[in-house]
């Protein structure tokens, strides 16, 4: 324990302030104590005792994370009067002097490490504040840390304080310009010129008309003007044009910027008013300079002015560039997907018309291949097997199984059974006479059945496909957004051609139709059918593909058809549900997956175009796109 | 006698025919059962375990009404009856998602793609079956003419040994 000097630690979490106090303890060396207190209070009673007993504290480490104010414990510290002249290090983990302006200004701060600190760290604080303290207030006892304090921290230490003793303070009696912020710029300016014409004896004003260039860029500029009257515009040639930087008006300086970069012009100035100015050339302005020192401070203060109020405009510039560059990938990106939709839209326009002349084809072969067949099969049970099987509802698995344990039990064959099952007979009695048959009997009414199968399989097939050829067809009515309306377009089978197209995705889906008569509309049917497909598409993807699907169209007011369709999914909140008709809305990143996110706002498009609104309501299991359209009656 | 059985569950009726044709050739020796939902491929398997027969394979298409084929396989996968039974999807429509259950939770043991060839169709469901009744321990030499009758021997021939 020292008996001469205590470092102190104001620190109230205790933990860390022993860690603190351990490391000075172990960089002091015993040529002072470290006191650990928790609050400026307990630095008050530690700094009295100390006082007491002939002690000086020559450093104080405070931590200042306490509290909202941090220099409200360091300036408690610095008004104690036996710790005035105890340097103050504070420790902090933000890094930010926010708030410790009060105590800046008073002084009380004069180091300042953050946490984690480093011993290194550490140790150049206490040297430089202790070799401060002890050169000025107790030179003898600098021996007393030799391990801390080397010939060159003393060294240091006592031209500083030499140099603060030098120092004579005298208060300035006027504020300069440069600093005093209640002088306005037209005030500055006003002076400016004040100060030229007493130097310069009034130098002669010019008068410019508009359009006059008074500073073309790139030239060599000899001098400045001074504005009095009128506005000046300040502008630059680049690739895409004239840029207009800024415009500036009665008052201003011109050319003083372009003095600080080799006296060449960087933009071009032009009178857009009658101007008035005082031209002052270089060697005019250097005598004015040289006479009146005033004058020095306020040019200063025009110049920094100028460099601010262009350095704005350039950051302006530059966030117009990052917003223009950003508009621009989206729409970019939009493009992307708005072409590679249409195209897949002319692919699929393209192949349903392909598709159609085979399809139509295989559906009248298929009828007759029927009727061939028939007329070539002689045998009598053989062609009922087939008509039997054309016409026949599919038989339910369950009771397909059950059919067989019944006849397996009566026949004793399973296999014989599954085969009179196949020939599509059903009762015991038919079975039975089956099963007196020879095997190649038994095969030609299998054979027989079997064609009738097939050719079901055939005709169904063919239907299906000529369905989906037909509801793509509508996509390829040669509407681009600009043709013609067609004359009583229907509505709801539109509907049904999109739901069919989309009916791979519905095997989980209820759909439930609800519909009232409408009259035919006068629309561009393509597009309507991409309305159609796009919100169904976008309820189906909301659903997940499961759940109910309801489809109500009826008429609405005199003169209007209503569409609503109703997905029971998680529904859109409502925040979001005017924004997801704009391009590129999707929610994909949280619970719902759309699609394109062109589809809803092309499908807002479309509908607008018809004069008609589209509109969501949204809540969770309800969501409801409500689309109406005006029928022919309004149109005319 | 006990049986062995492959369920076919498909939900549209001509697909589920073409299926049960093309493996028309295994008839003789297997029974093949047709369900059209999930549901109803759980009664026939019940309807299988209570007849004594062996459910070898079930052959699923993913997308059915109501539960999914992936669906019946997972749950078939850890149902002691019949989690012996060999597991192939045969679909257009699986995800990446389903299909990786599949493999994970249903133990799957073939992927067959819609459409699928007739030729590739057997003999996935002749090797899946013949493994099927060398791991359960039926007898192979009653199914050495419909299944892979040289692989049954070999298995025969070496549980004959005498010891």
């Amino acid at each position: 324990m020292s008996d001469r000097f205590a470092v102190l630690v104001v620190d109230d979490d205790h933990r860390e302030a022993t860690a603190l106090a351990h490391d000075l303890d172990g960089l002091l060396g015993g040529g002072a104590s470290v006191e650990v207190v928790a609050d400026a209070a307990g630095a008050r009673r530690c700094a009295v005792d100390a006082a007491d007993r002939g002690i000086q504290v020559p450093v104080a480490f405070v931590d200042v994370d306490l509290g909202e104010a941090p220099s409200t414990t360091v300036v408690e510290l610095h008004d104690i009067p036996q710790l005035e002249h105890t340097r103050n290090v504070v420790v902090t983990s933000k890094l930010s002097l926010h708030g410790a302006d009060q105590a800046l200004r008073r002084g009380a701060i004069h180091g300042m490490i953050t946490r984690p600190w480093t011993r290194q760290g550490l140790r150049a604080q206490l040297v430089a504040n202790l070799a401060a303290f002890l050169v000025e207030h107790a030179p003898d006892e600098l021996d007393r840390f030799p391990g801390l304090l080397d010939d060159d921290d003393r060294r240091l230490a006592r031209s500083r304080v030499e140099q603060q003793r030098r120092v004579t303070r005298r208060r300035p009696t006027t504020t300069p310009p440069l600093l005093d912020a209640t002088i306005g710029d037209d005030e500055i300016e006003r002076r400016m010129v004040e100060l030229l014409d007493e130097t310069l004896g009034h130098p002669p004003r010019i008068r410019v008309a508009p359009g006059t260039v008074l500073i073309e860029a790139g030239d060599d500029v000899g001098g400045i003007y001074v504005l009095l009257d009128g506005i000046v515009r300040l502008s630059t040639r680049t690739d895409t044009g004239e840029q207009i930087l800024h415009e500036r008006s009665t008052g201003a300086i011109i050319g003083l910027l372009s003095l600080a970069s080799h006296r060449r012009a960087m933009l071009q100035c032009r009178a857009v008013t009658d101007v008035r100015a005082v031209p002052v050339t270089l060697d005019q302005l250097a005598e004015a300079l040289d006479a009146e020192p005033r004058l020095a401070s306020l040019v200063t203060r025009v110049l920094i002015r100028s460099l601010a109020r262009r350095l704005r405009r350039s950051d302006e510039l530059q966030m117009e560039l990052d917003r223009s560059l950003a508009a621009l990938s989206e729409a970019r990106a939009q493009l992307v997907s708005s072409a590679r939709f249409t195209a897949l839209g002319e692919m699929a326009a393209g192949m349903a018309h392909e598709l159609n002349n085979p399809t139509a084809a295989l559906g009248r072969a298929t009828d007759h291949l029927t009727d061939d067949v028939l007329a070539v099969i002689g045998d009598p049970e053989v062609r009922d097997r087939v008509r039997h099987q054309l016409d026949a509802a599919p038989t339910p698995t369950s009771e397909r199984r059950r059919l067989r344990r019944e006849l397996a039990d009566v026949l004793g064959d399973r296999l014989l059974a599954d085969r009179i099952i196949d020939i599509g007979y059903t009762s015991v009695h038919e079975a039975r006479r089956v099963a007196t048959m020879n095997d190649e009997e038994i095969a030609r009414l299998e054979s027989g059945a079997r064609l009738g199968r097939s050719l079901r399989t055939v005709e169904g097939a063919a239907e299906r496909i000529q369905a989906l050829v037909g509801s793509l067809r509508a996509y390829s009515r040669g509407d681009d957004g600009r043709g013609p309306l067609v004359d009583r377009v229907d509505v709801t089978a539109g509907i049904d051609d999109a739901l069919r197209l989309l009916s791979h995705r519905m095997h989980e889906v209820d759909v439930v139709r609800e519909y009232r008569p409408v009259p035919p509309v006068a629309a561009r049917p393509g597009e309507l059918q991409q309305v159609w497909t796009n919100v169904l598409a976008n309820a189906l993807d909301a659903m997940g593909d499961r759940g109910q699907l309801t489809v109500a169209v009826g008429p609405t007011g005199s003169d209007r058809i209503s569409v609503r369709i109703i997905d029971d999914g998680p529904g859109v909140p409502a925040e979001l549900s005017e924004r997801i008709f704009t391009p590129r809305f999707t929610t994909k990143n949280g619970r719902v997956e759309f699609g394109l996110g062109l589809g809803l706002s092309i499908s807002r498009q479309i509908v607008d175009d018809h004069g008609g609104s589209i509109r969501l309501q949204s809540s969770p299991g309800h969501t409801e796109f409500v689309i109406e359209l005006p029928t022919g009656a309004q149109r005319e | 006698m006990s049986e062995l059985v492959v369920v076919v569950v498909e939900d549209e009726p001509e697909v589920r025919a073409a299926i049960v044709r093309d493996l028309e050739p295994l008839a003789a020796g297997i029974r093949i059962d047709e369900a059209d939902t999930v549901a109803d491929a759980r009664v026939a398997l019940a309807e299988a375990a209570e007849a004594g027969d062996h459910v070898g394979l079930i052959l699923a298409d993913h997308r059915l009404p109501g539960e999914t084929g992936v669906d019946l396989l997972v749950s078939v996968n850890t149902d002691p009856e019949c989690h012996h039974a060999r597991t192939v999807l045969i679909t257009g429509q699986a995800g990446h998602q389903d299909t990786i259950r599949a493999i994970n939770e249903a133990g799957l043991d073939w992927y067959l793609a819609k459409p699928w060839d007739p030729d590739e169709l057997v003999s996935v469901v002749v090797r899946q079956l013949t493994d099927f009744v060398i791991d359960a321990g039926l007898d192979p030499l009653r199914f050495v003419q419909v299944l892979d009758g040289p692989r049954l021997l070999e298995q025969y021939a070496q549980h004959a040994k005498p010891d």
